[in-house]
């Protein structure tokens, strides 16, 4: 009888199925990322590798690039994860409303994720560009040309809100990331709560 | 009355959705403008007096964009069939047995997702360096398959726990072994989670670009989205062929969604989706 096999037969029977992502993941996921690990306890000297402890990590907590870059990293995530959680849970609620044509709507809205974001970030750079980017075209459009500004050629940013922040010349440093991006934080929920109270009762 | 607010309640809702989508596709509408601007007109208003499709063509007949895109697609197939042999089989084990390491297996699949892929690119680095691999193919669908793998293990798993286990049974009973009701049974019965994780898996490796920027060098390997990048650093920007090239690099992945939607969010959805 094919349907009743030894039990220790019937124990390894997902072993053909999943054992090669098993052993695929382990060996391109996990394991290199003990290999980076490790990499940063040893130094190589004239081809002999030595333990050095935690020298690498004092070293890279002491560079100024570290700290600024982390900072930079909470602070586009922070707000990215709050455009996401507000625009798209805006969408949602409006996508759910039992409206007519419900996949067309729900296509367009979707399109902009298919789009390559190395494809995107050329397109951003044309957009910031100083002389013809649109974003100044719009700000003199509408009499505000006294807010365009090189948007990607200020010192040490990248992200628009930063350039922004050093418009305004409020410095931003690790420990008063929290106190600036609160109030910022605040108006984004406020306008959600605007939003949603308005469009979405 | 009631029935009268209904219906502004509904126009508003409209209205709203037209505003926020209008503001999420400006952008590439914009991208789209640019690229059939001719030269002479270029930043004199967004929407050009008159339409040229020189730039996309133009584009056609660049060989150091259209390498790249050849590229891509092999990656990116390439990368999605394999992605769906591993993960189908993976997912299958996991949702029809019960062994010890599947919850250690799980908590592996969600690890890998977590990490940040350039903390790998390190060590990779060595690794391909050895094995020769650098600057080809293989290389970007190795590292591409890892970042594809987790998330389409997960989506099919959601969709093989969807289908009865009778109907396995009843295979089972007729004397099928395990491997042959998966490929009889259960995976004609699920083509449709099938095709939607193929998709994402061939998403994920068409728009990655930290990968193909690290481990390629040449024409012969580069992938679309680092070949259009360096556009910018190695010749004279012209705007307008960049944005055409921008837009043809998502093109076929509008072209794959437009024809695949239905299929692809209601998978999408089974598998909650990430990224």
């Amino acid at each position: 009888m094919a349907l009743i096999k030894s039990k220790t037969l019937r124990k390894a029977e997902w072993m053909p199925f999943t054992l090669p992502a098993m052993l695929f993941l382990f060996a391109a996921g996990v394991l290199p990322l003990f290999v980076s690990l490790k990499m940063g306890f040893f130094e190589e000297m004239r081809g002999v590798e030595s333990f050095v402890g935690l020298k690498h990590y004092a070293w890279a907590l002491n560079q100024k690039p570290f700290w600024s870059a982390t900072s930079h990293s909470f602070f586009f995530s922070g707000f990215t994860v709050l455009g996401h959680l507000v625009i798209g849970m805006g969408f949602a609620l409006l996508l759910n409303r039992g409206i007519k044509a419900l996949s067309f709507w729900r296509g367009v809205q979707f399109a902009p994720w298919l789009f390559p974001p190395a494809a995107v970030s050329v397109l951003w750079i044309l957009i910031y560009q100083d002389q013809y980017g649109l974003l100044n075209e719009v700000l003199r459009g509408v009499g505000l040309a006294s807010w365009t500004t090189n948007w990607l050629g200020m010192p040490g940013t990248a992200l628009v809100a930063v350039t922004i922040m050093h418009k305004h010349k409020i410095p931003i440093s690790f420990a008063g990331f929290v106190k600036i991006a609160l109030p910022y934080a605040l108006i984004q929920i406020g306008l959600a709560t605007v939003y949603v109270v308005i469009f979405l009762r | 009355m009631a029935g009268r607010r209904k219906k502004r309640r509904e126009i508003l809702t409209y209205i709203a959705l037209s505003i926020g989508i209008v503001i999420v596709l400006a952008p590439v509408f914009y991208m789209v403008m640019v690229a059939l601007t001719p030269h002479d007109l270029l930043f004199d208003r967004i929407i050009p007096e008159r339409v040229t499709f020189k730039n996309l063509l133009e584009v056609f007949s660049n060989d150091n964009i259209m390498l790249p895109y050849r590229n891509s697609f092999i990656i990116s197939s390439l990368t999605a069939l394999i992605t769906l042999f591993l993960a189908s089989l993976a997912a299958y084990g996991l949702s029809r047995f019960k062994f010890k390491m599947s919850g250690m297996f799980i908590v592996m699949i969600l690890f890998t997702q977590i990490i940040p892929m350039e903390i790998l690119v390190l060590s990779y680095f060595p690794f391909l360096k050895t094995a020769g691999l650098m600057d080809t193919w293989v290389a970007l669908v190795l590292v591409d398959t890892t970042l594809t793998l987790p998330f389409c293990i997960l989506i099919l798993k959601t969709i093989f726990d969807g289908i009865p286990k009778e109907i396995e049974d009843a295979a089972k009973v007729d004397g099928c072994s395990s491997f042959k009701t998966f490929t009889r049974v259960t995976l004609p019965l699920s083509w449709g989670g099938m095709l939607a994780a193929g998709i994402f898996a061939f998403l994920m490796a068409w728009q990655e670009f930290v990968y193909g920027l690290t481990f390629t060098a040449s024409l012969e390997a580069r992938p679309i989205t680092v070949a259009l990048n360096l556009l910018i650093g190695h010749y004279v920007v012209s705007w307008e062929e960049l944005m055409a090239t921008s837009f043809l690099t998502a093109l076929p992945l509008l072209v794959v969604f437009a024809i695949f939607q239905g299929v692809f969010v209601r998978g999408m959805i089974a598998g909650g989706v990430k990224g």
